[in-house]
């Protein structure tokens, strides 16, 4: 009796042991892992917009700005309401002189730059920086506020030459924006012209620019914000490390 | 006559002496440069384990070497005539202190005792464990059999116990697993015709080397015995090793009989002694013979109650501190205390590779791996082939068990920095209490599943092939030796 008390103790004991350092090594290993994917995910890349300035077609004084940065305004959305008294009582004196052609010609230009007084979007986009306030008063062709434009939109990375090859084989690739925690499908597109020489193994050398596949997906997103490009083969069955992996990632997130 | 000391010395023992301080000290400017550091955390873990390692290292060098050193006119000359013998007819008492060994091997050591050729002398059996067989084994050779009704202080206690009814001039003590020669009590008595020396000690030797735990803790303790145990006979520093011995009874008394404590009474008793001025005299000639623990729950209980007596004595009684000790004495003391410092030592060594494999860090910056192994690797030799520097061989037995021991010394350090108590359990004694040998080689068992665990890890993404793969070699080889280790500790076949 004492022998099987002894057995099972002694079982017990070195299960409990065993499964100690079993935990301790799939952790080191979960560690290992998660360091090398997010080294070969470790790609990041940053919204390049096109930016649009926007000027003004005449002169006169800002009465109202009608966006605010960071607002998203369509292609023809009022910005900036103008006013010019000069020009109003020149139109009216123009307008009175109906037989003096010159007269009529000057009333013509003065009404289109009536109607450029209201600035309007040139593009869809969000808005940047205001260049002017209201009250202030502007020359012709001078810039009042800078649009993010949201045609061609394109994402900026540097990449090892390593990366670069996953890409290339890879059918879509994903981009995701912890902001917005929506996923984007991008694709590569150009590539930056100046490749820079590695000063060490698994440095970045290769620029790249992707294109988004649906442009109009993205217009919420901001100048220079990253985005985390996912390089994962989302095909890839499951193995046996990643149910360890994802076991303690589980546990050690809480 | 002069005490025998180290006579000739072996050309392998002379090259340690020439090389060791070259290599520990290469080797101390490479682990000291703070440009070396490579993990914050683990540095410190590494250079406490070396600095141990260089001191055990260098105190062995030390003693050696000032042995050899020591100029003839130095070397004290000990009157000894036999004719002493017959002249003054010393009395001496036997004692033999048991408590629940086997009944065969305490059988053996009182018939070999009751043979020793010497007609003063009384035997004196001092049985803790109420043996009955043993009661009827000493009737019928009509020695005394003394037992106690209360049995504090385990073998101090017995022995003070049993002194009560000693008158003789002398006695000696046998554990009950170390039997005498027969020319015991003759070629040691005369010794004692110097009035100051109060104790002859003589080695231990151990016959049962067939068995794998018993063969490896016996060359270690051929180590102490042939070098250390001599030199410090040199600077009479040597200690009771707690068998084997004749004390004389009148210094004993002086100091209030055999110190009382539940273990290491026998060293603690020898440096009480040399407090008062007494000398020791080590007689390097085996005339006992005894048994190596053969189990590992045996082994570790022996190799937990020395580390307790080490660390006890440096924590308690640190010799370095105490009066009437000589300077020689004072160092000999301290470093067979801080012997059992080894443990960590050991334990950061079998450590360390494996942390490497899991977590890829390193204590060290080898990124130029060659100037670290440059350093390392003659250190490296000097300190895992010292036995084989001193006695020309080395048993993978020898290594498996100091690989091992790490464990007893651990528990007995952390035992003795919180004061626990200790119950005695005579080391080859089979105890009441259910013991379970998952107790004592737990330690054993994680560090080799974790190494085996750590292996695919480790070469999982590996950052550095060599570095790598040298630590997976060293791994397995620590792993190998701990397997055996184990393997080989099975309860021992009757």
């Amino acid at each position: 009796m004492k022998k099987l008390g002894s057995f099972i103790i002694n079982t017990l004991y070195f299960s409990l042991i065993i499964i100690l350092a079993f935990s301790i090594s799939t952790i080191a290993l979960t560690r290992k892992v998660n360091e090398s994917r997010a080294y070969t995910n470790n790609l990041e890349g940053s919204v390049t917009k096109q930016k649009v300035v926007v000027l003004t077609l005449t002169q006169g004084i800002v009465d109202t700005i009608t966006v605010q940065s960071g607002q998203h305004v369509k292609k023809g959305d009022v910005l900036v309401k103008m006013s010019n008294p000069v020009l109003q009582s020149n139109l009216k004196v123009y307008e009175g002189r109906v037989n003096n052609e010159s007269a009529q010609t000057e009333a013509n230009i003065a009404k289109v730059s009536i109607e450029n007084l209201t600035v309007k979007a040139p593009v869809d986009g969000v808005v940047g920086e205001l260049y002017t306030a209201e009250g202030s008063s502007v020359e012709e062709f001078s810039k009042i506020m800078l649009i993010y434009s949201s045609d061609d939109v394109r994402l900026q990375t540097e990449l090892t030459g390593d990366q670069y090859q996953t890409i290339q084989k890879r059918s879509q690739v994903n981009a995701y924006s912890s902001r917005l925690n929506k996923n984007f499908i991008i694709v590569p597109g150009l590539l930056k012209a100046d490749e820079k020489t590695p000063t060490g193994p698994n440095e970045k050398k290769i620029g790249l620019y992707f294109t988004f596949k649906d442009n109009a997906q993205a217009t919420d997103l901001l100048n220079n914000e990253d985005l985390q490009i996912n390089l994962e083969d989302t095909t890839k069955t499951r193995k046996p490390i990643d149910i360890a992996t994802d076991f303690w990632n589980g546990i050690l997130a809480r | 006559m002069r005490i025998t000391k180290i006579k000739r010395i072996p050309n392998t023992a002379l090259l340690f002496v020439l090389l060791a301080p070259i290599t520990i000290v290469y080797y101390a400017m490479y682990v000291l440069n703070p440009a070396n550091i490579g993990n914050i955390y683990l540095y410190p873990l590494q250079l406490f384990a070396d600095m141990i390692a260089i001191f055990i290292v260098g105190s062995l060098w030390l003693t050696i070497l000032l042995d050899l050193l020591q100029p003839e006119y130095h070397k004290k000359e000990i009157k000894y005539r036999g004719e002493w013998l017959m002249e003054h007819r010393p009395t001496i008492d036997v004692l033999i202190p048991t408590a629940n060994e086997p009944y065969e091997i305490v059988a053996n050591t009182i018939k070999k005792a009751y043979m020793m050729d010497y007609p003063y002398k009384k035997l004196y059996i001092l049985d803790d464990g109420n043996s009955e067989k043993i009661r009827t084994l000493a009737e019928s050779l009509r020695i005394t059999y003394i037992q106690r009704s209360q049995k504090h202080f385990a073998k101090s206690g017995n022995l003070n116990n049993g002194l009560q009814f000693c008158k003789g001039e002398f006695f000696a003590v046998f554990d009950a697993d170390h039997a005498p020669k027969q020319l015991f009590l003759k070629q040691l008595l005369p010794f004692f015709q110097n009035k100051n020396i109060a104790l002859v000690q003589t080695p231990q030797h151990f016959t049962n080397t067939d068995n794998f735990i018993a063969s490896g803790t016996a060359q270690a303790q051929e180590l102490f015995y042939k070098y250390i145990q001599p030199a410090k006979n040199s600077y009479n520093s040597a200690f009771c090793v707690g068998t084997n011995m004749i004390y004389r009874r009148a210094a004993i008394d002086s100091i209030g009989g055999i110190a009382a404590r539940s273990h290491s009474e026998d060293i603690w008793t020898t440096i009480l002694l040399h407090e008062q001025g007494y000398e020791s005299i080590f007689f390097n000639q085996i005339l006992a013979e005894g048994r190596a623990p053969e189990t590992i729950t045996t082994f570790f209980r022996q190799q937990n109650r020395w580390a307790r007596g080490g660390f006890s004595l440096f924590f308690t009684h640190n010799p370095i501190f105490i009066k009437g000790l000589s300077i020689d004495q004072k160092l000999q003391y301290f470093f067979s205390n801080i012997h059992y410092f080894s443990g960590f030592a050991i334990l950061t060594y079998l450590l360390l590779p494996i942390i490497y494999l899991l977590f890829g860090m390193l204590p060290l910056n080898v990124s130029e791996s060659n100037v670290w192994l440059i350093h390392y690797i003659p250190f490296f030799v000097t300190v895992y082939f010292l036995p084989f520097f001193l006695l020309g061989s080395l048993k993978a037995s020898t290594i498996s068990t100091s690989l091992a021991s790490f464990a007893p010394y651990l528990s007995a350090f952390f035992a003795v920095i919180t004061n626990n108590s200790y119950t005695w359990v005579a080391t080859e004694s089979k105890s009441k209490k259910f013991t379970v040998i998952a107790q004592d080689i737990w330690p054993h068992i994680f560090i080799i599943a974790l190494s085996l665990f750590a292996i695919p890890v480790g070469w999982y993404n590996e950052a550095d092939f060599f570095t790598t793969l040298a630590t997976t070699v060293w791994v397995i080889l620590n792993a190998g030796f701990l397997i055996l280790f184990i393997k080989n500790g099975g309860e021992s076949k009757k």
